[in-house]
């Protein structure tokens, strides 16, 4: 089982995962060549890109501003959900063995308190959810279980990190649930990993660039 | 009847004492000179439970220009694998990873076995 996840599983997830949101990116800008025609005469570099830095930043957006616990708690989120899996040493080890480099890495001190960290942060925007009535009425089951399934290889890695519970069974919970996001990922709301950009620049050049308004 | 007893007792303690001078420790913790510091906790090599299954060479290996294994008596992974790049191009932590995981996962995928692969199998953190 171990040897098929990071071995082939490995393969299977990330060729799903680069394809899916590739064709999804591809074939969301067609629709939007067709049915958005009228906004591409006037796309404006400079304010896209200023409208994705401001929302980038932390606190970098009023809306940021003004909910300075939760955006502090989505900032704490995704920059463990982004920074741990690419810089731990376990990971870039692998790396190194299969194709003869890997990225830097971080302390494995400092990658499990970053993990601790996302998922306090994660089960904070969970309860969130369920608890402020104008986010509730926005929320469907879905939005609950991709949440709880991109926490899961966090929470499996940092268990199998620190060695609570079965070693193994743990490892092999944390490769194959990070598989499973992997494949997830191009097919769901989850896709804002790249989509994300796509609605900022829109937002910046369509608000900021033509009707003149602040768009971070 | 006494000497010749005593005498035996006196030669297997002698010769207990030749065998363990001979061969290594039952179990190693790979505590290599060659790294400047560990991230993961160190690792609790059985020695003696692979001495009895495969040739030293095997992993005390001794290879040539062409990488055929001379079978002299190699020395320790750091005399030639070097943390950092150097003149032999499998670095010292590889050598060392190579050394278990590659022959684990052959009796693992062969032989159906379940010999530790995964990270924390090996630096298991008490």
């Amino acid at each position: 089982m171990y040897e098929f996840l990071t071995g082939a599983g490995v393969w299977i997830a990330f060729v799903i995962f680069a394809g899916g949101l590739f064709v999804r990116v591809a074939s969301l800008y067609g629709v939007s060549r067709q049915k958005d025609a009228v906004f591409y005469n006037h796309t404006n570099a400079f304010e896209a890109v200023k409208s994705i830095f401001y929302w980038l930043i932390p606190w970098g957006s009023i809306a940021a501003r003004t909910q300075p616990v939760f955006s502090s708690m989505v900032y704490l989120f995704h920059v463990s959900l982004i920074i741990v899996p690419l810089f731990l040493s376990a990971h870039n080890v692998l790396l190194q063995e299969a194709f003869g480099v890997g990225l830097w890495s971080i302390p494995d001190s400092v990658a499990d308190i970053m993990t601790a960290l996302m998922l306090v942060a994660g089960v904070f925007l969970f309860i969130r959810r369920l608890v402020r009535p104008e986010v509730r009425i926005l929320t469907e089951i879905r939005d609950y279980v991709l949440l709880v399934l991109t926490m899961l290889p966090f929470l499996t890695g940092l268990l199998a990190s620190l060695n609570i519970g079965p070693y193994k069974t743990m490892v092999i919970l944390h490769v194959l649930s990070g598989e499973i996001l992997l494949i997830l990922i191009p097919f769901t709301k989850l896709g804002h990993m790249i989509l994300f950009f796509f609605t900022r620049a829109f937002i910046g050049f369509e608000m900021g660039g033509r009707r003149g308004a602040r768009t971070w | 009847m006494k000497k010749i007893i005593s005498f035996i007792i006196c030669i297997s303690i002698a010769l207990f004492f030749i065998n363990s001078a001979m061969s290594q420790d039952v179990d190693i913790v790979l505590n290599s000179e060659g790294f400047t510091k560990h991230e993961r906790p160190l690792v609790t090599f059985p020695h003696l439970k692979h001495e009895e299954l495969i040739l030293c060479s095997r992993c005390h290996h001794d290879y040539d220009e062409y990488r055929a294994n001379m079978e002299n008596d190699g020395g320790n992974c750091s005399d030639c694998h070097k943390a950092t790049s150097g003149e032999n191009p499998v670095l010292l932590m590889n050598a060392f990873h190579r050394q278990c995981k590659d022959c684990h996962k052959t009796l693992n995928r062969r032989d159906g076995k379940n010999l530790p692969v995964a990270c924390g199998e090996c630096h298991i953190k008490k």
